[in-house]
């Protein structure tokens, strides 16, 4: 769908990466530009896949760049540069998410009809421009925070970088957007901005609701995850369920005395006393297999949950099914989120720092590989 | 003001939060928006016809009115932007209605549990017959195939299955859900994307497409890197709380006032011996159990609390200044109030100020980009059930009065709820 677009990706963040890994799934060529010898900073972030820190083989750069291309270039030399501004000639979108200043200036030279994307904590203007974020600080400010973990401690994040996915999901649709504006006019000027405060106050949405209607903030909250044998579970019979549910539930749990009790004849009073009736089930769910729990109540129409850990999700029979993952050289990696006319596109491997240099120096930029590897000893490339 | 999507006509038959997060998002770009609803089952998240105390359903000021399902907070949150009409799609001849519109329509969006639509005769297949280049997209919880496709789930469930919750915890503690059912607007955000991008290949060759969209799949993603990490040779703990995996220290700190709060990430030993100084505590800035990254990750339970030492009888807002200003990142945990009181989501035009007719004043979630060569739309507020109807009925499809008033009496077409 969007095979006919260069992407050129700058970026050096979960957010970036996983922006133009989106794009790379829906066709688009990706060119991810490192610097020389050191590459993306996420080639040097855990997990690894040995014991041995070495740069290839940080996992969370192997899942964040599949589909694409690495070249080295050092953009802050001169003759960097000028390559740089031959890259852009010949790309439909730059993505950056490390705040670079020159950047603006070189696709207004080089090309003018060029999206170009920026991804940031706060946004490139107002009070907070300056300020210096974080998936954490990000998370604060944008009122995600307040409401999560427990009342009895501190507030807490939304855990691995979902925050930072979050923002490469919002940089990823405001680019589709913006090709709209610039397949249908040649205006110029094309920049899209994305930032991490604005996403993820898109993402919290109780708090702000609860806050102006009801006129008081929401708080933290204990758990309402119940422990079964092996992990945790969600019964889900508050919300979204069926009117005959909670008496299948009652003659699964073994318990009809429970189908006529007045704290929970409706959705809405299970909600009420949700407290109350998982102090009754607690010992039952102790007993289950989570995964067992979950299926018997999805299958009377409830929205019951497991906690599934990353063992668990390898095991899926719905996700192996559907042939979610991909396997690349003997490891299952999460494959693209969706299906389109039931095909479900996959991506090649990561790339090796500057693995495609000479292809895209040579024979897409038409530089001799002698001048490449002049380049190369002079550490610009 | 933004005209991109003018003659763009979506069919919106979504529920709840993220389908409605998706077609609101395209409706700031100008696109005509029909919510297709039954009196019989509206969204739910109309919350009940008649609530009683016990709701949990949000109303302004608390109190539900006359015609509550107007006024539900939650509904008129992500229904702006959107045309809303009411038609049984179980009926013979409301079918015959919804297929009238499909055949003026681009866009079929639904997030049914999967089987839902066969039932109704609203099926991929059925609705290409009737519209062949037709983007229909479909967002379910488990996707179109496979056997648990009928399963069924809120955004506090995805979080569990797709195993958000396994990475979402206190330090070594039991996993936890976000309490701000956290998939659900990333959905929403991610099929703007998949979406727009099929309008733009049908723009080009013509062709539509059904698109699968699996929450929990989506959910997935978002933990791509612990998904590798399970079936490599190092495992590291998941549950980190708000610790950061090479910042150290960085977390979470008491601050003066009734559940205020800060967050602080030290990124290097410069910024360590920043904040040592700030502190007045210039002895840690040398101390050998301190001196690198690794070191502070090793000993950061004893400097959270040397920093709670500091931070616990000082204003968060005042803190935030002082620590950015020496280039520290810091930020206050704003509570809901100051989210939407935020000067930098307000300099952003994040918040709309909405005047819904019914719910009165508040201030509206918008989109999370700034574009320079157009800008989003105002928010138009949630409307009524079934307020369009006439208008799409008699003056897009052209019944006359006689049809219109037949299917209205006969609660194909809805009035107020049943």
């Amino acid at each position: 769908m969007l095979d006919d677009l260069r992407v050129i990706d700058l970026s050096n963040h979960v957010s970036g990466s996983y922006t133009s890994k989106l794009l790379a799934s829906l066709g688009a060529h990706v060119i991810k530009v490192e610097k020389p010898s050191i590459g993306d900073r996420s080639r040097n972030i855990g997990p690894f896949l040995f014991k041995s820190m070495y740069k290839e083989s940080s996992l969370l750069f192997r899942y964040l760049n599949t589909g694409k291309n690495s070249i080295t270039l050092d953009i802050h030399t001169i003759s960097g540069q000028k390559i740089f501004q031959d890259l852009i000639s010949i790309a439909d979108i730059v993505i950056d998410d490390t705040n670079n200043e020159l950047l603006e200036s070189h696709v207004k030279v080089s090309n003018p009809s060029m999206i170009l994307c920026s991804i940031s904590d706060f946004g490139k203007s107002g009070p907070y421009s300056e300020f210096k974020g974080g998936d954490l600080i990000n998370q604060g400010l944008s009122g995600l925070l307040q409401t999560m973990g427990l009342p009895s401690k501190e507030p807490l994040k939304v855990g691995g970088n979902a925050g930072e996915y979050a923002v490469g999901i919002s940089m990823f649709s405001g680019i589709v957007i913006s090709l709209f504006s610039r397949d249908s006019s040649s205006l110029g000027n094309n920049l899209v901005e994305t930032s991490g405060i604005q996403t993820l106050a898109l993402a919290q949405i109780h708090n702000s609701i609860n806050s102006q209607f009801r006129g008081q903030d929401n708080i933290r909250r204990e758990s309402s995850l119940l422990k079964a044998k092996n992990g945790w579970v969600s019964m889900g019979l508050a919300i979204g369920s069926r009117d005959d549910t909670w008496q299948n539930f009652c003659q699964i749990l073994e318990m009809p005395e429970l189908i006529n009790d007045e704290r929970f004849l409706s959705m809405e009073l299970r909600r009420k006393n949700e407290s109350e009736l998982n102090q009754i089930l607690k010992e039952w769910v102790l007993n289950q297999d989570k995964e067992e729990i979950y299926h018997k109540l999805q299958n009377i129409s409830t929205i019951a949950g497991y906690v599934a850990e990353p063992e668990d999700l390898l095991q899926s029979n719905q996700l192996l099914e559907r042939e979610y993952f991909n396997n690349q050289e003997g490891m299952l990696y999460p494959g693209i989120p969706f299906v389109i006319d039931d095909l479900r596109p996959t991506l090649d491997k990561a790339p090796l720092l500057g693995e495609n240099n000479i292809d895209i120096y040579c024979n897409l930029l038409g530089y001799k590989l002698s001048d490449v590897l002049l380049l190369h000893q002079s550490g610009v490339v | 003001m933004s005209n991109l999507f003018d003659s763009l006509r979506i069919l919106d038959l979504t529920q709840v939060a993220a389908g409605p997060y998706t077609t609101m998002l395209i409706g700031y770009f100008g696109a005509e928006v029909i919510k297709i609803e039954s009196s019989s089952r509206m969204d739910i998240n109309r919350g009940p016809v008649k609530p009683s105390p016990a709701t949990h359903t949000v109303y302004p000021n608390n109190s539900p009115g006359t015609t509550p399902w107007n006024i539900a907070a939650h509904h008129i949150q992500r229904n702006v932007n959107k045309l809303c009409i009411t038609l049984d799609l179980s009926n013979k001849e409301g079918k015959e209605q919804i297929y009238e519109l499909i055949k003026i329509s681009d866009v079929f969006i639904e997030n049914f549990r999967a089987s839902v639509v066969d039932r109704l005769g609203l099926d991929y297949e059925s609705v290409k017959k009737i519209n062949p280049s037709i983007v229909y997209a479909k967002i379910s919880s488990q996707g179109n195939t496979g056997k648990e496709k009928n399963y069924g789930s809120l955004g506090s469930t995805l979080e569990q299955t797709g195993g958000l919750a396994s990475v979402t915890g206190y330090l070594n503690e039991k996993p936890l859900l976000t309490n701000e059912t956290f998939p659900d607007p990333m959905v929403g955000l991610f099929s703007v994307g998949i979406i727009l991008s099929a309008l733009r290949r049908r723009q080009m060759y013509g062709k539509g497409c059904f698109i699968d969209m699996s929450q929990r799949e989506l959910t997935v993603n978002l933990i791509g890197e612990h998904i590798l990490e399970s079936q490599s040779d190092v495992k590291t703990p998941k549950l980190l709380g708000n610790s950061h995996k090479i910042y150290a220290p960085q977390g979470v700190y008491k601050c003066k006032g009734d559940d205020d709060w800060i967050t602080i990430s030290i990124g290097n030993d410069n910024e360590w011996s920043i904040l040592c100084n700030i502190m007045n505590k210039t002895n840690l800035i040398d101390k050998n159990e301190y001196k690198s990254t690794f070191d502070r990750y090793k000993h950061q339970k004893e400097i959270d609390e040397i920093i709670t030492d500091w931070t616990s009888s000082r204003s968060k807002y005042k803190l935030m200044t002082l620590l950015q200003q020496a280039n520290i990142s810091a930020g206050v945990v704003a509570k809901g109030r100051e989210v939407i009181d935020d000067p930098q989501l307000n300099s952003l035009q994040f918040w709309d100020n909405v005047n819904h007719p019914n719910a009165g004043k508040y201030k509206q979630v918008t989109t999370p980009w700034v574009f320079s060569n157009f800008t989003r739309n105002n928010t138009s507020p949630a409307h009524n059930l079934g307020e369009d109807n006439q208008k799409i009925f008699q003056n897009i499809l052209g019944l006359d009065n006689n049809k219109y008033n037949y299917l209205l009496n006969n609660n194909v077409i809805g009035g107020d709820p049943l």
